[in-house]
């Protein structure tokens, strides 16, 4: 399968992996061509099993769909889990129980977003005239909890990086079979269309570029669905009432983005080891 | 710099980058819905090798109609929000439609279609629950 490249580039999103695992950074000696946007590229050996490669991409977005659906409901349980304790071991303070058995299949992703959001609660603590802790009666190490909160950060620059360009430039659209283009469509942020042929192109090369360009644009809906997502979990953290200051629970989008891709990740992982 | 100290400008970029993240996607909702009031569709050939010289030229990159030797605009589909449609056919050298290309062009029509529903869908979604949380926060 090393013959078949399906790439993104753009303006930075190399370090930005594809949460549904179906685009990879272009090869580092790879330059994006001088036109501004984002470019999707399918290189191919042949059209018979390029247009194969093609549907198991398309399949390979599907059930990053469903893992998607799947760290939603993890996030909503995660949720379930964050609890106001009735002891106020400080007075005048909130503070939230978040507890986690070992169990938990998705232990590792969560323990990160209890770290994540208790960086952000120390970050936010000496500008507020109560105390918050997740977690109350364990104690995070500092470096646990800059270590969330920077990780989170780190993400979510990616993230708004891609959406950014996502909704600001055309997306383009290629497909190459044994290293010659055979296929282009431009796709503006708006949905205009431009495709361009090879004169005289068989039957099979015309469709494996058709299902590429379906490709691109269920993927670019897909990543419009990872936003809703998104800030639908930040929203929940956001109405558990996470005390922090006013305007402080912004902050809650970014542990959303991480815990997301963190479990679609995970979810990825497992699905490419049972085969 | 200590790593809290940096934690805590971070802390502030981000907030402020929450921020603006929300209010750019309000802003492109409001872009997109003017901007989809037409759909336009154009197929074009163009002759093996040359992608390149036309396609990678960035002085081309706001040509609405690309030109150059070995590229041929073949068929154009312009259609209104009130579907009022242009559609232009690509014919061959004695005057026929020239099917393969027609072909062609009708699927990206169809492909065009389908996409901007589902982006109209989908980019709604996303602002919608982005603003909710934007809300929830303040």
């Amino acid at each position: 399968m090393a013959d078949y490249r399906f790439t993104f580039s753009g303006l930075a999103v190399a370090e930005t992996p594809d949460p549904f695992g179906v685009w990879e950074a272009p090869a580092a000696e790879i330059k994006a061509p001088p036109v501004p946007g984002l470019t999707w590229r399918a290189e191919l050996p042949e059209a018979a099993a390029g247009l194969e490669a093609v549907h198991a991409r398309l399949a390979t977005l599907e059930r990053g769909e469903v893992h998607l659906a799947q760290a939603e409901a993890e996030l909503r349980a995660a949720l379930e889990t964050i609890t106001p304790i009735a002891e106020e071991p400080v007075a005048g303070a909130t503070t939230y129980a978040f507890s986690i058995p070992p169990e938990e299949r998705f232990h590792p992703q969560k323990q990160a977003l209890r770290n994540t959001l208790s960086g952000f609660a120390a970050l936010e603590a000496p500008q507020m005239t109560g105390v918050v802790a997740f977690g109350a009666a364990d104690v995070f190490a500092e470096d646990q909890e800059r270590e969330g909160f920077q990780e989170a950060y780190r993400r979510w620059l990616a993230f708004v990086e891609q959406v950014r360009q996502l909704t600001s430039f055309a997306s383009t659209v290629e497909t190459l079979i044994a290293g010659e283009r055979i296929g282009l469509t431009r796709v503006s942020w708006d949905g205009d269309f431009e495709t361009f042929w090879v004169s005289g192109l068989a039957t099979l090369s015309r469709e494996t570029h058709r299902q590429n360009v379906n490709l691109v644009l269920a993927s670019r809906v897909a990543l419009l669905r990872l936003i809703s997502v998104v800030a639908i979990g930040a929203g929940g953290l956001i109405a558990k009432s996470i005390a922090l200051p006013p305007g402080g629970q912004v902050l809650l989008i970014p542990a959303a983005v991480r815990f997301i891709s963190d479990v679609m990740a995970a979810l990825r992982e497992w699905d490419a080891a049972q085969g | 710099m200590p790593d809290s100290n940096v934690s805590t400008e971070k802390q502030k970029d981000l907030k402020a980058s929450v921020q603006k993240f929300a209010s750019d996607l309000a802003e492109k909702v409001e872009s997109f819905v003017t901007d989809i009031s037409e759909l336009e569709v154009r197929t074009y050939t163009i002759t093996e090798g040359k992608f390149a010289a036309v396609l990678d030229d960035p002085k081309k990159k706001n040509d609405k109609v690309l030109s150059g030797e070995g590229v041929q605009l073949r068929a154009y589909t312009r259609i209104a929000f009130d579907s009022d449609t242009i559609v232009c056919l690509p014919v061959n050298e004695s005057g026929q439609i020239d099917g393969a290309v027609w072909d062609m062009h009708q699927a990206a029509v169809n492909q065009a279609l389908q996409n901007r529903a589902a982006m109209l869908r989908a980019i709604g979604d996303a602002a919608a629950s982005a603003l909710d949380a934007l809300k929830k926060s303040r």
